[in-house]
């Protein structure tokens, strides 16, 4: 009688101690849906949410903000996807320098800086991922979320044991189903990533964007990295071409210019580009804190680039970037893209128009400056 | 829909595991205490999922 008094009782103590983790735990988590602030500069004319071009979005997860920079002279016009994967933080922070510092003279800039909204409200597992990093200002410290490479399961689970693209048929890993890049163009009735990914291209369509640039990173050991990846079609390439002749020439930064492989299906620069008339291209920096050679991951990781093991794996050649002792910052990692929308738009000389981005900072200036040098104060 | 149905298994594991800590057991307490620890530490991840948290 006393044995099962206290297996009770123990019963009981446990009971209770899962509640109190499951509540402490709960704080922490929910946390990360708490949303980092965005300052619209002076350029910035209207926010819509995404949800305007596919209504049935409307107050879900993956309802998003538009930013929309129209300089109110006719011309061209850019869609900016920052945050397709949040644990890619160069194109989410180049995003929000856009919203916060450019203003177009010509034609239109569209930017949406949590392309997979979802995805910023968690976490991979098992990668010690911090969930916030933060970057100085000149007058403050910003903070933002580091988040997922893939939509919250919360949003969408399970995961099918395979994934297989609606459009092409073609099959990917299970854990593929909720990662927006291998969603487009989407699909009206799909899953919740596949709804997101359709939302953008009707935007695309409705709005007959010129270009669109979805920013990327990977690690440094990845062949695809320091890229630029275009549609195989002529246009696409040529703006491609001639940005990596500006940029390298300017500031001497490296960078290749890979085609679209054409039986890659679900990213955007081969769908968004086959189902839509827009220039379709996609970025890639390399990023120390996303690598399988990191040391600790932290918050610092994340901004400086700095990795010491990076370091030594570098001068086995075990890396496909230059990789110093000093890292690839994420000020370089923003540079780099910055410098290569700013071409973009500079050589795009097409029927649409021009599309000047105005007063914009050098490779050199955000560099030697910092990226906090061109975001907004913290208010 | 699948999410819910995914759902109710979760719910009916953890409401097995729950009845399970608490019934008569013949082993000793030192036996029962560490497979009620096993239990508590699957009950988090359980009811975090069951609550849509994580």
């Amino acid at each position: 009688m006393k044995k099962i008094s206290r297996n009770i009782i123990s019963a009981i103590v446990l009971c209770a101690i899962v509640i109190a983790l499951v509540i402490a735990l709960a704080v922490v988590f929910r946390s990360q849906k708490e949303v980092e602030p965005i300052y619209p500069g002076p350029g910035v004319t209207d926010i819509k949410m995404l949800s305007t071009w596919f209504p049935k979005l409307e107050g879900t997860a993956g309802d998003t903000e538009v930013y929309i920079l129209d300089s109110g002279v006719e011309g061209a016009s850019m869609l900016v996807l920052g945050g397709t994967h949040p644990n890619e933080p160069s194109g989410f922070i180049s995003a929000v320098m856009l919203i916060e510092y450019c203003q177009p003279q010509e034609g239109c800039l569209y930017v949406i800086p949590r392309t997979n909204n979802s995805a910023f409200t968690c976490t991979d597992p098992q990668e010690a991922a911090p969930m916030r990093f933060y970057i100085d200002t000149e007058n403050g410290t910003r903070w933002f979320r580091f988040g997922s490479r893939a939509t919250n399961p919360i949003d969408q689970w399970p995961d099918s044991e395979v994934y297989v693209h609606a459009g092409s048929g073609q099959t990917l890993s299970g854990s593929e189903t909720r990662n927006i890049n291998r969603a487009y163009p989407g699909r009206e009735d799909g899953n919740f990533t596949e709804r997101v990914a359709y939302g953008i291209t009707n935007l695309i369509q409705q709005e007959n964007i010129t270009i669109t640039v979805d920013l990327h990173e990977a690690s440094p050991e990845y062949t695809t990295v320091n890229a630029i990846v275009a549609h195989d079609d002529d246009e696409t390439m040529d703006l491609a071409l001639w940005t990596l002749m500006d940029v390298e020439d300017e500031y001497g930064m490296a960078i290749t210019v890979e085609s679209s492989p054409k039986n890659l299906h679900g990213l955007t620069h081969r769908e968004l580009g086959d189902y839509t008339d827009t220039l379709a291209l996609l970025m890639e920096t390399a990023n120390a804190s996303q690598g399988r050679l990191h040391g600790a991951m932290s918050p610092e990781l994340v901004v400086s680039g700095k990795d010491k093991f990076y370091y030594r794996a570098s001068r086995y050649g075990a890396v496909t970037v230059p990789y110093s002792e000093e890292g690839i910052s994420l000020s370089e990692r923003c540079a780099r893209h910055l410098s290569c929308i700013y071409y973009f738009a500079y050589e795009y000389m097409g029927d649409a128009g021009y599309l000047d981005l105005g007063d914009f900072p050098t490779y050199d200036d955000i560099i030697e400056n910092g990226i906090g040098a061109y975001l907004a104060d913290p208010e | 829909m699948l999410k819910y149905v995914y759902l109710a298994i979760v719910a009916f594991v953890l409401a097995l595991i729950v009845v399970n800590m608490f019934r008569k057991d013949d082993k000793s307490f030192k036996k029962v205490i560490f497979y009620q620890i096993d239990a508590a530490l699957v009950m988090v991840t359980l009811l975090l999922r069951l609550f849509l948290i994580k």
